[in-house]
C-alpha cells in the first residue's frame, strides 16, 4: 500500500505534470498575482493599520493565485470543464480519506511557501520601523500574512472535502 | 468443493425511491456470473454495493475473506473495474494515466498492460477522452488486465454497441477467464446476451435478486 509521504509526493508531481499540461507551460504566470500578494500583505506590517478593507482585498487576490496556482491539487480541467479529480479515484484502491489528508498536506505545503516569505518581510518591515520610530513590536496587523494564510487554508480545506464527499 | 470468492450476508441497501432487498449469495471462484434485470432494477446499484460503494448497506459483504467496506482499497487492488462511472484522466493518453495510477497496483505488469492494448488495438498516445465507447471498454478492460485481477466486474459494458463487438468482447472475456483465472461478474439488461458466456445468473426484479444456473 501506497504511504501518506508516498502520496503526498505523487500528488505533487502529478500535479506539477498536469499543471503544465493544461496550461502549455503557462502556469508560471500564475506567480505573478503571488508575489504582488506576498508583498502587499507583508507592507501590512506598518502599525496603525487599522483598515480591514485592504485586508479582504488581499485575501480575495490571494485566493484567485492559489486557485489559478494550485487549484490542480482538487481539480482537472477536461474538454473545457472543471472537473473534481476525486471522481477519478472511485475505483483505485487508495483511501479516499487518506488521498484527502494527502492533498491537504500538499496545500498546506503550497500555502507555507507563500506565506512564510510575506510573514518574514512583515517581521523585517516591523522592527525596521521600530527602530526608527517607536511603536509596538507586536499587533494584529503584523501578522497579516499567517491569519490570511490560515483563512485560505481553511476555505481550500472546505473545498477539497467538498469534492471527497461528491465520491459516492 | 468450489472455492468461494464472494459472500453476501443479508445484504441490502435502500435509498428514497428504491431498496435492494437483503441477498444472501455465494460467489464461486473463476465463473462468470450474470447479472440480468430490466431498466432500474437495480443492476447497477447490486455492482456497485459488491464494490463497496455503500458504507451504509446494511449486512456483510466478503470478497477473498475480506470485508468490503472495511478493506476495501486492498480488494479493489485486485479488482478490475469496467463501467461509465469509471474514468480516467481524459485529456492524457494511455502512457500518462499508467504513470498516474499504476502506482497504486503491486501486481501491476507494464508489459501486460502494452501487450493487451496491441491486442485490442488502442493507440499508446490517444487521449482517453478521445477513445470511441467500444476502444474506451477495451482500454478498461486492458488497464484491468495489468494488474491481473482476481474479480473483474463489468456494468453493462456493451450497451449499445454493435453486435460485432458485442460477440467479440464477450470472447475476450472468456480469454480472461482462461488466462488469469478471474472470476467475472457482468451486468446487461438482455439475457440472451449473458446466456451465451455466464455460466449462472442473478436476475434482478423490483430490487430482488434470484440466484440460477444458466441455461
Amino acid at each position: 500500500m501506497v504511504t501518506l509521504k508516498q502520496l503526498v509526493d505523487k500528488e505533487n508531481n502529478e500535479m506539477k505534470e498536469r499543471r503544465k499540461t493544461e496550461t502549455s507551460g503557462c502556469y508560471f504566470v500564475f506567480y505573478i498575482p503571488v508575489a504582488i500578494y506576498m508583498f502587499s500583505s507583508a507592507f501590512w506590517a506598518f502599525p496603525d493599520n487599522g483598515d480591514l478593507y485592504p485586508v479582504c482585498m488581499i485575501i480575495c487576490m490571494e485566493f484567485l493565485s492559489v486557485h489559478l496556482l494550485y487549484g490542480y491539487i482538487y481539480k482537472v480541467k477536461e474538454n473545457g470543464k472543471s472537473n473534481n479529480i476525486f471522481l477519478k479515484y472511485k475505483y483505485i484502491p487508495v483511501d479516499i480519506n487518506q488521498l484527502f489528508l494527502a492533498k491537504i498536506i500538499l496545500l498546506g505545503k503550497k500555502l507555507l511557501l507563500i506565506i512564510m516569505p510575506a510573514q518574514i518581510l512583515a517581521i523585517i518591515i516591523r522592527i525596521t520601523y521600530i527602530f526608527k520610530d517607536s511603536g509596538r513590536l507586536l499587533d494584529i496587523p503584523l501578522f497579516t500574512p499567517s491569519i490570511s494564510g490560515i483563512i485560505l487554508f481553511l476555505i481550500f480545506s472546505i473545498i477539497i472535502y467538498t469534492n471527497k464527499q461528491a465520491v459516492k | 468443493m468450489e472455492n468461494i470468492i464472494i459472500k453476501i450476508q443479508n445484504t441490502s441497501v435502500s435509498f428514497k425511491n428504491f431498496i435492494l432487498k437483503p441477498v444472501n449469495i455465494e460467489i464461486p471462484e473463476g465463473y462468470i456470473i450474470g447479472i440480468t434485470g430490466a431498466n432500474g432494477a437495480g443492476k447497477s446499484t447490486f455492482l456497485k454495493m459488491v464494490l463497496g460503494c455503500f458504507p451504509e448497506m446494511q449486512g456483510n459483504i466478503t470478497i477473498n475473506g475480506m470485508d468490503i467496506i472495511k478493506k476495501r482499497s486492498e480488494i479493489l487492488s485486485s479488482t478490475g473495474v469496467i463501467s461509465e462511472e469509471r474514468i480516467f484522466f481524459e485529456d492524457e493518453d494511455a502512457v500518462k494515466n499508467e504513470e498516474y495510477f499504476s502506482v497504486f497496483y503491486k501486481n501491476w505488469d507494464k508489459e501486460i498492460y502494452r501487450d493487451v492494448l496491441k491486442k485490442m488495438n488502442i493507440s499508446l498516445s490517444k487521449n482517453i477522452g478521445n477513445l470511441s465507447k467500444g476502444e474506451r471498454t477495451k482500454y478498461q478492460l486492458a488497464f484491468s488486465a495489468a494488474y491481473k485481477p482476481e474479480l473483474l466486474v463489468l456494468d453493462e459494458p456493451v450497451a449499445g454497441l454493435d453486435p460485432v463487438f458485442k460477440k467479440d468482447f464477450m470472447k475476450i472475456l472468456q480469454e480472461f477467464v482462461a488466462e488469469f483465472g478471474t472470476t467475472i461478474l457482468i451486468s446487461d439488461n438482455i439475457k440472451e446476451n449473458l446466456g451465451q458466456i455466464a455460466d449462472y445468473i442473478i436476475t434482478i426484479n423490483n430490487g430482488e435478486c434470484i440466484w440460477k444456473e444458466a441455461f
